[in-house]
This record gives C-alpha cells, structure tokens and sequence, in this order.
C-alpha cells in the first residue's frame, strides 16, 4: 500500500500541536508544529494522552531514535513549546541516551525551523517559560555550530531561521533564514517534490503602523503549506498554520495579499490562538459593549477552499465571555465555512469513538483536498497494524505472520 | 430437495456478526444464503474528501454511503470473502476486477489474494482494505504514482501474444517515430478465431512503409504459422493521457474512434490503407498465397508516470484487426476488433526486474568449463539478467552428466553437441545473449585457436582444471577482463572464489598456492583439500570413462549458490577494490553450516628469475607486507624467520606465501639475526603431513638495520642451506625499504 501524507491535530486543550506526516519518494517525511504535553503523571481520563498520541504516530530512525524531520516553534508561549525538556533530545546528536525499558524515548529533531525571537532578550514582552528557555538553548546552539563550521550540519544539529532579525543577528547567517514570501519545497535537506511551503510571517516590525518592538504572538510564524498528493506536484491541500498572529498580523496580511488571495487560501485553518477574540478584533471582548470584528483580518482568514475545516485547538468553546476559546469568534468562523460548505472543528469535541476523551483528529491529503481519516485499522495506523494482528490470531491458521504466495 | 438452502456455518455466523460490528458500517441490510455463498448487503459508511462532504457524493461518483456486498463463500474461511459494489458503480476508476456490465462491481482492494490477506492478518484486514479502496475512490487516490499507473482494465481480451515489451519501450524513448512496423506471427489454437498465440517480434522493422515486405507476408505452409503485420502508433511527443478509462474497443469504428481520441486518425487511416494493400486477403491471393486472417494495431500511449509493475510510463495496448473476407477496399465498421494482452516475454530487463539486480549495460563474462560447477553458476548469474557470456568448453555432454549438471539434456539431443553450445541453447530460452566457443581453452589467443571479445570484463574458470589453471598462469599474457576462478573441494564442502588484482597484480596461481596454506590451520579446509574425497575412476555405461568425484546434486548446487552469489556481489561492487581476494567457503553436510572467509591480498612481489637462479619468486603481497612490518617493529635490530610455501617445477616458480616465526633461542642484534633451527624439521614434517607436502620449506627472510646489500655470512649461509636439499632455496632480505634475493 503507497503512503499517504496526513496532517493530524493533537487535542492538548488551549495549546497547539500538529503533526504533519509527509509522503515523498516512498518515505514519510515528519513536520512538527508546536507542542504542549503535560508532564508525567498528568494524564486524565478526559484528556487525550499528547505523549503518546505523538509517538503512535511517529517512525523511529536506524538507531532506534524516534523522530521528526523539522520541529517548527511558531512563538515561544508554554501553550506552543510545553514538554520540550521533557521530551525531546538537546544537545549534540552523539550524546543521544537509549531509553529505559518501558519508558518513551527521547524525540530526536532533525532540524529546527525558528522565528528570530531566539536572539531577543528578556524582557516584559518575551519572558520564556522553562521549556522556551531549552529550545531557545538548543537552537542557539544550532546557530553557533553554523556559523563555527559555515556549512549546515549534520541531522540533530540543523537549524532554519524563519525570518531576519531586526537587530541584524541574522545577517551573517542568511543562508540558513527563509524569507517572507519564500517558497520552501526542502525539509531536514531533502527536496520534497509535493511540497510549497510559502512563508508569511513573522512579520518585520516596520511592516505596522506602531512599529514598535513586537511581542511574542505578533512574531509568529506563518506559513501557508501547499501539499500535493504523494508522486504529484501540484499542491491539493492547503493548510494555514499561523500560531497565535493576532488581529493586526491579519490586518497587514490583508493589505498585503487582497489582491493576491491564493496565498492565503485553505483546506485546513488552524483557527490562531485557540479561537481567540483576538485575532479577528481589536477590541477587548469583556471589556467593551460592542466589540467589533476587525474585516480585513477576517477576510485575511478567510480565504477557504470549498469544503475548508477551521480547527480549534482549544478547550470546549462554551456560550460565555471566555476568550480564547472565545464563543462569538467562534461563530465568525463558522460563518466563513459555512459559506464554504465547510465545518468548523473544535479539537475537545472530536470523540469519534464517543469516550470521554477527545481524539486525535487526522486527515489525509489527497488529490480531491484533505479527507479525514477513517477511526478503522487502517494501514497507515499504528493502531491498524495492532488492529489487524490480533484478528488474526483468530482465524484457523495462526503464525502465518506476513504470508507471502510462492510463484 | 433440491430448495434446501445449506447449512451456514458457525464460522460464517461469526464472520457475519464481525462484518456487522465493523465500524464503517452502518447497517447490515440483508443476508441471503445462496447455493455456494452468503451474501450479506451492509450500508458502509465512506469518508469523503471535505470538499464532497455536503453534497454528499465525490466528483469521481462515490456515495457518502456506499452499499457493499460482501460474498462469503459456504467453505469460508477456506476461501475468502469478497465485496461486491453497486451495478452503478462508476466504472471509469482503476484497480476494478473484469466484470461482465450488469452484474455488481468487483473492486481489487488488494494486491495480494484476498484468502492471504485473510489468513495472514484476518477478516479486518480485508474490511479494512475494502473501506481503504472506498476512500480512496472517494478522493480520486486510487492512482497512486508510487504504486504506478494501473494498466486499462480490459474485461474480454482474446489471445495471448508475447512480445518483449522492454525492448519496444526502450525503441519508444529513444525514437520519435509515430509509426513502427513489426512482423506479427500467430498460430491459431483449435478452430476458434478467438483464441491464439502469438509473438510481435523486435526489433521493429522500421517506420517507412517499405519496412513492411509481401514476401514476409503469409501462412507457411507446413507449420501453419501466420505472419502478418503489426503496426505500431505511439501518442505525440510530450502530450500525456491522464485520463483512466477502461477498455471500449470492441469493433472497428470503435477502434477507429479510439485512435482519433489519441490524435493518431490520420496516421491510422494511411498505415490502414497500405496494410491493406500489402496483405489484405486480395492482395495475398493475387501473390497467389494462402490469406492471413488478422493483422496486428497496437497503440503506445504516454501516462502521467511509470505504469505498474514497468519502469516505462508508456501503456502498449494491442488489438487484432480482421480482414474483411469481401471488401478489397476497406474493413466494415462493425468488423470485431479484439483486444489482445502482449505477454511480456523473457528478457534481461525481465529477470532484472524479477530478481532486482539492475545493470545499465550487462556484464560480459568469458566462462571457462561448462561442468557442473560453470553450467549451474552460468544459470543463476543469467537470471539476474545482468550478464552476458562466452561459453568456452569443447568436452560434449555424456548421459552421466545429467545427475549434476545444470541442464537436463534428454540424451538424444546431446548428441554432438559441446557442453558449450548446449547451455548457449538454454541461455537463448532466457533471451540472455551467449556465444558458445567449443575450443580447447588452452588455445585462447593462439591463432588457430580463439580469442575472447575485447569486452569482455571478467574470465571466469570453473574448470577446476591444473592445465588451464598452468595455462592461465604462465602462458596467458594478455588475458581480457579480470580473471576469476572457482572450484569446488571434498565433495563440495568448500568452494572457493578467487579474484586476480587490477591487471594480474595478482594472479590466480598465487592464491592457489596460499590456499593450500589455509590447511595448516582449518580443519576443515584440510579435510576438504586433502581428505581422502578427492577424484576417483568410474565408468558410465558400456565404454564411457570418466574420472570424476562421486557427489549428488544438492551438494554441489548448495556451494554453486554460493560462489554464484560470491561472484555476482563482487561484480556488483566491481570499483570497490584493486587488491586480489579470496572467498573460501565451508559447510557442515550435517548442520548446513556454512562459513565464509574473505582474504585480500596487495600485489605480489616478483623477484624474476636471472642467469644464476632459473626460478622465479613470487612473494604473496600480505607477506611481504608481514615482512616489512617484522623488520621495522624495532629498526636497531636485525629480524628474520623462516619462509615455506609452493614450488612449482613446471613454471619455475616459488610461491612464497607462508611465515614461521624464529624458533625460541634466534639471536637479533644490531648487525646480526641468527635462526635457531631447533623443532623446525618437526614443524615442517606437520605443515607437510597438513598440506598432502605441497607447502615446504623454502628458506629463510631476515633484516637488515641499514640500507646494505646481502652479507658474506649471508651468502654462506645459504650456501649450506641449498647443500642436501632438492628443491630451490630462497633468502630474501629486507633492506633499505625492499626485499631482495641473497645470490651466492
């Protein structure tokens, strides 16, 4: 059976985590966007288990290393790096230690894709949680290895830099920093044919109006992926990924692209900041008596494809003033599907298998747009292949294992 | 009685209640037993792209709900169950099974049969791949260009033609021609006109009209095959058909159309025309020939990438036209048409992609004996489609042969005919390229004799043969291509494989000879070498003569694999080393161990013979080295020890290929090394009793701390050496970086 790339959303609540699974030249090449896993212990019934939904659906390397290809931080709030230490590998890739038995091993990544935030310094607007900290380290280090040796490394000590730094730490290291607008068709050094990644953002500090020193969600990054079917190389599946860009990252984008909305279209919109009121308005919704919707951010979000899905990776969006989720954000979303004969999703409420907790919503990207995934044994599952063996130790002839005809 | 409907049983009850619960059904609609099967009717749920989620049905015609028939035959889980999908189903989508139109659809869900997959991984497994081919349907996802591009389903084809597609790809990429000319010879199979066998034979005859020749045209008469025309079309350069469509050909206008579809209307109708002309029943009788009935159209159209199972986007799809028994002019549209599978036939790129060696350009081996060992590694190394050979051998194939040899050659037909041709002829069946030479091999580059092709990369010698070893060795100067040399020992317990070095550096007399030193320490090889298995005198038969060893099949095809592997790897990795190497294998008849070891060896050094010593020396590359290292370990002081190895009288060659250390009491000093002989004769009498004598004493090596020439003491010493010994003796002496010959 040929694989199949798939785009799949891991509910963590308020925070983001996706996992892009890409098929190209027979081998599935893994993009991780943001993370927040609780820490050991913290597992609940009525929460999907982020740890090992991740690592279901990850490969593990030669070494036996489980891993992805690229890591991509949108911005540095706990929501988008929380489980980092914890989970991943930091560090030269020589001093990878073997797990113990029964325990995960640690995620070995391949290449980092960062915004330029990693060069700032402390201050109010970018105070960095423990895991910011780390990943902030592990990719200072990365940087610091490229320019010592001037030619990109080996795997587990690659970096790519979304963006230029406006204080010109970048400047010497332009080789290794995607631009706005580029269009990124390599991951982890491999050219992958069926992709067109087009950067959007972060956006450079002078592109608004008070062009003052950005915090952390205005500096996220923003990248349109177009995918094509696995063997094809016209993109199918457009997916907006923007972290927690807020109203006025959107209002620029609008006045950017309005006349050139394809870059901006979707298949798949990552509703930014967890569905937050402020990402289409200006104004505060608890605070203000008629707050109203910014428009050029929302046409900015929406440019959806027929049958586009907006993704909430949030808690349960309840009828109330809580903002992110936010309820009337909600519904200025389902507006734009609706007109699309789209669906809005939110990740807490997806329990296809009607349990208590929400589950892990994935969908193929196929020639026709994304196609969720059927919650069978399919083969591209971990859970298909389990699945599978243990019908078959039902059947008459046990021990067959993977029969092969003779000819 | 005949209504009684058969009893279900409890595995099909429980088949059904799992069909039941799978979670892409809905609902179990109905169960009907029948004579032979249980069909149950579910309604299955198919996930559609989002984009076709609203209006409920894809733009490839797949429902949101799907009705499914599942076929559950009585003997289940004997047999497996299949699905089935609604008469309506849309037809146009690949990987469908043959079906007749009006019955329900059958969709390949698998590639491996469906009672495999069931008894390999389970009745969800074959769940599973039916809702996995309904989603994919869904998302236009069922052409995948990994997997490749699914060939055109052709429900009806009639006859079975062979042709070596391969080739006629490989003419498509590298000629830009519309039209190709080829000869079609077919014959009729009973009385049917339906069924037939065939062959489009390559090469093409080209693309004029010219091409095409009345007098290869016509039925012969004592066999009764038919050669007619075959005409090939292929699409225009650069434009691509990525539409998938199944087979609607079935008359003339319809083949017609078909072509028109393809832009090839015009070349169609004036190629039609001169076929026509050239070899329509009219046209035969008037060359007063026997008419042929049919003539050949295929059409080469490009797809978007490689179609499944080839390495070619071009799709070969072939037809047999009729002639019109009453229209000189032209073929009646309504004239059935017939589509027609080409069989792909045995080629080299055919055992390529089978056995998964792939070569740009085959390999030329020049094979030396076609015995038993030759015939069997000729065989295996053919069918990887990686090689091409001259097949040297002048010994004619006798009945005894026939118990170990690669062929089976019924006894009438070996009559004369050499060993070489008759496995030439088995070559030929695989389309592997062979030319046999049925010479003496002790000829080869002598003018009455032969010479191998100046492409000839490797010689290989499976002769086992002293002489042609002797040949080889000292009478063979320009040898082509790397010599590499097998044979197997002690009723085939070991095999060996020996390749020269880059331009004879090392030849295959020096690895004998050190094989013969491998006895000293392996058991095992001992044993195969010199343990009493060796040749012994039989007759076959009333005057038939042969000495041979007596051995079975198996046992001498378990070793022939694996030199034939040995071999075919190095080929493979062909740049990975000038050094000479050494493949000594082993096996256990009892256990079937078998145990490999791999020895390299750097150049030999040849001390030549000269006017006072009529031998030459040939130093193994791994011993000189060992010297060298011996005699640098501690420069201040003089080294040495004693030198064995072969002595061949008929060349005049020492091989010196093995080293004793100095016994315990040698004395090293600055300017002097001096040999305690003490145990050496009973060491020599064991190194003899292990090597059948064949390796001995040849004398001693030492050192020397400054660059100086050989010494007086030297001199003396070998001097008394040689007294009372009848075989050459050789000192060599490091010195100044080299080793040297002391002369006296």
């Amino acid at each position: 059976m040929s694989k199949k790339s798939t785009i799949s959303h891991i509910p963590v609540g308020n925070g983001d985590m996706t996992l892009m699974k890409i098929a190209s030249n027979d081998t599935y090449h893994y993009v991780l966007v943001d993370m927040h896993i609780r820490q050991n212990g913290e597992s609940d019934d009525d929460k999907c288990d982020a740890l090992a939904s991740l690592h279901d659906l990850l490969d593990k390397d030669d070494e036996g290393r489980p891993y992805v290809d690229v890591l991509i931080l949108t911005h540095p709030d706990e929501d988008h790096i929380r489980g980092f230490r914890e989970n991943f590998h930091r560090g030269s890739p020589d001093d990878y230690v073997a797990p113990k038995d029964g325990e995960y091993g640690k995620i070995f990544v391949r290449e980092i894709w960062s915004s330029p935030l990693i060069f700032r310094r402390k201050s109010k607007n970018n105070s960095l949680c423990k895991d910011a900290t780390a990943f902030n380290t592990e990719a200072k280090r990365r940087v610091e290895l490229y320019k010592a040796e001037k030619q990109i490394g080996k795997q587990g000590d690659r970096i790519r830099l979304i963006g230029e730094d406006e204080d010109g730490k970048t400047d010497e290291i332009l080789d290794i920093v995607y631009q706005n607008e580029d269009v990124i068709d390599t991951l982890n050094e491999v050219y992958i044919k069926e992709l067109s990644a087009r950067v959007l953002g972060p956006l450079a500090d002078d592109e608004f109006e008070d062009n003052t020193c950005p915090d952390k969600n205005r500096s996220s990054i923003i990248i349109q992926w177009g995918l094509a079917s696995h063997g094809y190389s016209s993109p199918s599946n457009y997916i907006l990924l923007a972290g927690d860009a807020g109203v006025e990252v959107w209002d620029v984008l609008w006045e950017k692209y309005k006349n050139n909305t394809d870059v901006l279209q979707y298949d798949i919109l990552l509703a930014p900041h967890h569905c937050s009121w402020h990402t289409l308005s200006h104004d505060s919704f608890s605070d203000t008596d008629n707050p109203r919707v910014s428009e050029d951010a929302k046409s900015a979000l929406g440019e959806a494809r027929p049958g586009a899905v907006i993704v909430s990776s949030s808690d349960e969006i309840e009828d109330n003033e809580n903002d992110p989720p936010n309820y009337q954000a909600m519904k200025e979303y389902a507006s734009i599907t609706d007109e699309n004969d789209g669906t809005f999703q939110c990740l807490a409420d997806y329990k296809p298998s009607s349990g208590k907790a929400p589950e892990v919503l994935t969908y193929k990207l196929t020639n026709s747009g994304p196609q969720e995934e059927a919650k069978t044994s399919e083969a591209s599952s971990g859970t298909a292949k389990k699945a599978a063996r243990t019908a078959a130790t039902g059947t008459l002839f046990t021990g067959a294992g993977n029969a092969i005809g003779h000819g | 009685m005949g209504d009684e409907q058969p009893e279900v049983s409890p595995f099909i009850q429980a088949a059904l209640e799992q069909i039941g619960n799978y979670s892409a059904v809905n609902s179990v609609k109905d169960v009907s037993v029948g004579q032979y099967a249980v069909i149950v009717e579910t309604e299955w749920v198919v996930k559609l792209p989002n984009r076709f989620r609203k209006q409920g049905v894809s733009d490839t015609g797949v429902r949101g709900v799907e009705t499914v028939y599942w076929r559950l035959p009585l003997d289940y889980p004997q047999r497996a169950p299949s699905p089935r999908l609604r008469v309506d189903f849309p037809t146009n989508l690949p990987h469908l099974n043959p079906y007749t139109p009006g019955e329900l659809v059958y969709p390949c869900i698998s590639e491996s049969p469906l009672v495999d997959l069931l008894h390999s991984m389970g009745l969800t497994a074959l769940l599973d791949a039916a809702c996995q081919w309904l989603n994919n349907a869904a998302a236009n996802e069922l052409h995948c260009p990994v997997q490749g591009w699914e060939h055109v389903r052709r429900d009806n084809t009639k006859g079975l033609i062979h042709a070596d597609t391969h080739a006629i790809r490989a003419d498509l990429d590298a000629s830009t021609d519309v039209v190709k000319f080829y000869n079609y010879r077919y014959y009729r199979v009973g009385s049917s006109e339906g069924f037939l066998m065939g062959e489009l034979i390559t090469p093409s005859l080209g693309a004029s009209n010219s091409a095409l020749k009345k007098k290869n045209l016509g039925i012969d008469t004592y066999t009764s095959i038919r050669n007619a025309p075959g005409v090939l079309f292929r699409t225009e350069n650069g434009k691509v058909f990525d539409e998938y469509r199944p087979e609607s050909v079935h008359d003339f206008v319809s083949l017609r159309g078909f072509a028109k579809g393809l832009g090839l209307q015009h070349a169609f109708d004036a190629r039609l025309k001169h076929i026509l002309a050239m070899s329509s029943p009219q046209s035969m009788q008037k060359q007063d020939k026997a008419p042929v009935e049919e003539f050949m159209v295929t059409f080469a159209v490009k797809r978007p990438f490689n179609l499944i199972g080839t390495e070619s986007p071009w799709e070969l799809l072939a037809y047999r036209v009729y002639f019109s028994q009453d229209h000189a002019e032209k073929i009646p549209d309504e004239s059935v048409v017939r589509p027609t599978q080409l069989i792909e036939r045995t080629c080299p790129k055919l055992l390529q992609a089978v056995s998964g060696d792939k070569v740009e350009e085959p390999v030329n081996i020049g094979l030396l004996g076609c015995g038993s060992l030759g015939s069997k590694v000729a065989l295996h190394l053919a069918k990887t489609g990686c090689y091409k050979f001259e097949l040297v051998d002048n010994d004619y194939f006798g009945s005894h042969n026939n118990a170990r040899h690669g062929l089976i050659v019924p006894d009438f037909s070996s009559l004369c005919f050499s060993k070489s041709q008759l496995l030439h002829r088995q070559l030929s069946s695989l389309n592997v390229e062979s030319t046999p030479i049925d010479k003496d091999i002790r000829s080869m580059g002598t003018k009455a004799g032969f010479s191998l092709s100046k492409r000839t990369d490797y010689v290989l010698d499976t002769t086992a043969s002293l002489p042609v070893r002797y040949y080889l060795s000292h009478h063979c100067e320009s040898l082509r291509g790397r010599l590499v040399q097998s044979t197997l020992y002690g009723k085939s317990t070991m095999g060996v494989v020996a390749l020269e070095g880059d331009s004879r550096s090392v030849r295959v007399d020096d690895i004998a000879a050190f094989v013969n030193a491998l006895c000293i320490g392996s058991e095992p090889i001992k044993k195969a070498m010199y343990g009493g298995e060796g040749p012994q005198s039989n007759h076959f038969g009333e005057g038939c003569g042969s000495v041979t060893t007596i051995m079975n099949d198996i046992d001498i095809s378990l070793m022939s694999a694996a030199v034939s592997s040995r071999i075919n790897a190095h080929i493979k990795n062909s740049n990975d080393t000038s050094e000479g190497i050494l493949h000594v294998g082993t096996i256990d008849h009892s256990s079937l161990d078998m145990t490999w070891m791999t020895y390299r060896f750097p150049p030999t050094l040849i001390i030549p013979r000269n006017n006072d010593f009529d031998w030459n020396v040939r130093v193994l590359g791994s011993v000189a080295k060992n010297i060298e290292d011996l005699s640098i370990d501690d420069p201040m002081l003089e080294n040495g020890g004693v030198i064995a190895g072969q002595v061949c009288q008929l060349s005049k060659t020492i091989y010196v290929n093995y080293l004793l250390d100095a016994p315990k009491g040698s004395v090293r000093t600055r300017d002097r090394f001096v040999l305690n002989v003490e145990g050496l004769a009973e060491e020599f009498e064991r190194i003899h009793e292990r090597t059948n004598g064949q390796i001995t004493f040849l004398g001693t090596w030492h050192s020397h701390t400054s660059a100086t020439p050989p010494s007086t003491i030297d001199k003396n010493s070998l001097k008394k050496l040689q007294i009372n010994y009848d075989l050459p003796i050789v000192m060599l002496t490091y010195t100044g970086g080299h080793i040297v010959r002391v002369e006296c």
